[in-house]
């Protein structure tokens, strides 16, 4: 077999200007990365053009990838926060009408993301819990999903689905009583 | 770690139209496409060596656009266009390396007046400052704009008085800052302004019969001579700003050169397009 760079391995080359690695990573990246934003955004003009700000950002800051966790998720942590940079800058909002639960391994988001949902939810692919998810209403999986499984802060959350912060909490706190509820 | 691998069909639509997916379906891809590197690369066949070509080229593009400047980063600020903003900021006398230039040598006569108390050497250089940047920026030499600069629908006056406009208002900000520091400062030390301007469009009305460097080596001439010459009947050291180029009968010519060069300018303006050839 041909000796392929990991993705590590290529943002470390990235971090000294090769061009060719973020080439690499982009073209293994960029299309899933793209999908499931298009999973988030309706408009897929503001998709394109924030899958292509999120390489470029990863081509100015690959330096403070931290070398630990998987590139993956670092890189759609780039991603999604361009999608709401983007859709911030155009100052409309196209929300997906039903955005569906999918889960990550989003970081930073200190002020939402806690405790025993998002263990259940990294722990499982199949399960019971993608039904106890579906049984939310659409507002509070969207919620759900930008905080919980995208791993965005309140304030981001808000953002990308065009509602005010507090919202967003009230939206959280009752949707994380129902998944309690569902999973007990 | 991973032993369960998504469908082609799945991720195939996941790549396609994601909207359409069972959301259920979606869920466990995007969890799984996290960790999974042979269902990445599966997603990126899928959806197709043509549509990764289009987007890295986007890529490309914006990695290779140059970092604005500092300046045309402010003029972009002030609402001037991208493409004006860049051949504004390209004009010699707002290169980084000449704006340095010009601190250090207002900081320097500061400097020197703050010592020797006296405000003689800001006063008598200040009006040669701006002169100085607008000959700078059509003289002789290649315009750092390079093509961009030749093949600009902004062509004579438009781009020379943007860029004028630019330099002028750089180098008399700089002048204001250095003359807010001189010593014992008063109303008659701001006496250097008005000749400034007078020096400054002179300079560029004058360019549009001559090289723009002949234009101002002769009136920064006029200018020395003038101060020169009113100061010989005066044996004994008065204020400079009592000399008549900069008491009142010199503010009220050079008011009236300012008038006139303007006039020059707007009646001469398509001169500019065979001075920037010339030079």
């Amino acid at each position: 077999m041909v000796l392929v760079r990991s993705d590590a391995e290529l943002l470390v080359a990235v971090r000294d200007g090769d061009r060719g690695a973020l080439r690499e990573l982009h073209d293994r990246h960029a299309p899933w990365v793209s999908a499931r934003l298009r999973r988030r955004c309706a408009d897929a003009d503001v998709v394109a053009d924030a899958v292509q700000d999120t390489f470029v950002a990863v081509w100015k800051s690959a330096r403070r990838w931290d070398g630990r966790g998987e590139p993956a998720a670092w890189i759609w942590g780039i991603a999604i926060r361009r999608l709401i940079a983007a859709l911030r800058h155009r100052g409309r909002w196209v929300p997906v009408a039903m955005p569906a639960p999918g889960y990550s391994h989003g970081r930073g988001a200190p002020d939402v993301v806690v405790a025993a949902e998002e263990q259940a939810l990294l722990g499982v692919e199949y399960g019971n819990l993608a039904g106890a998810l579906n049984r939310l209403s659409p507002e509070l999986r969207a919620v759900i999903q930008a905080t919980v499984i995208d791993g965005l802060t309140t304030r981001e959350a808000g953002r990308l689905l065009g509602i005010p912060a507090g919202t967003v909490k009230t939206r959280a706190m009752r949707a994380r009583q129902q998944l309690r509820g569902a999973l007990a | 770690m991973t032993t369960w691998h998504a469908s082609p069909d799945d991720l195939a639509q996941f790549a396609d139209a994601p909207h359409e997916l069972d959301p259920d379906v979606a869920a466990s891809l995007e969890l799984h496409l996290l960790r999974c590197a042979d269902c990445r690369a599966e997603t990126a066949r899928v959806s197709g060596e043509e549509w990764s070509r289009a987007s890295w080229d986007g890529v490309a593009d914006r990695i290779d656009r140059p970092v604005p400047s500092l300046v045309e980063r402010l003029l972009r600020h002030l609402g001037v266009a991208e493409t004006h903003a860049r051949l504004v900021a390209a004009t010699r006398p707002l290169q980084l390396a000449w704006l340095a230039a010009l601190a250090m040598a207002i900081g320097g006569t500061v400097g020197f007046a703050r010592t020797a108390d006296t405000n003689a050497p800001f006063l008598v250089a200040a009006p040669l400052v701006p002169l100085v940047g607008v000959v700078l920026a059509f003289g002789p030499g290649a315009d750092p704009a390079g093509d961009a600069g030749v093949a600009a629908p902004l062509t004579g006056i438009g781009l020379a008085l943007r860029r004028a406009v630019a330099v002028l208002v750089a180098t008399l900000a700089a002048l204001a800052l250095g003359a807010l520091a001189l010593p014992d400062l008063q109303l008659k030390d701001a006496a250097w302004v008005v000749p400034a301007l007078a020096l400054s469009l002179g300079g560029l009305a004058l360019s549009t019969w001559m090289r723009a460097e002949s234009a101002a080596a002769l009136l920064g001439a006029v200018w020395l001579s003038a101060l020169w010459l009113s100061a010989v009947p005066q044996p004994k050291s008065g204020p400079v700003t009592e000399l008549a180029p900069l008491a009142a009968p010199g503010q009220i010519t050079c008011a009236g050169v300012v008038v006139v060069a303007l006039a020059t300018l707007s009646r001469r303006r398509h001169a500019f397009a065979i001075v920037r050839r010339n030079s």
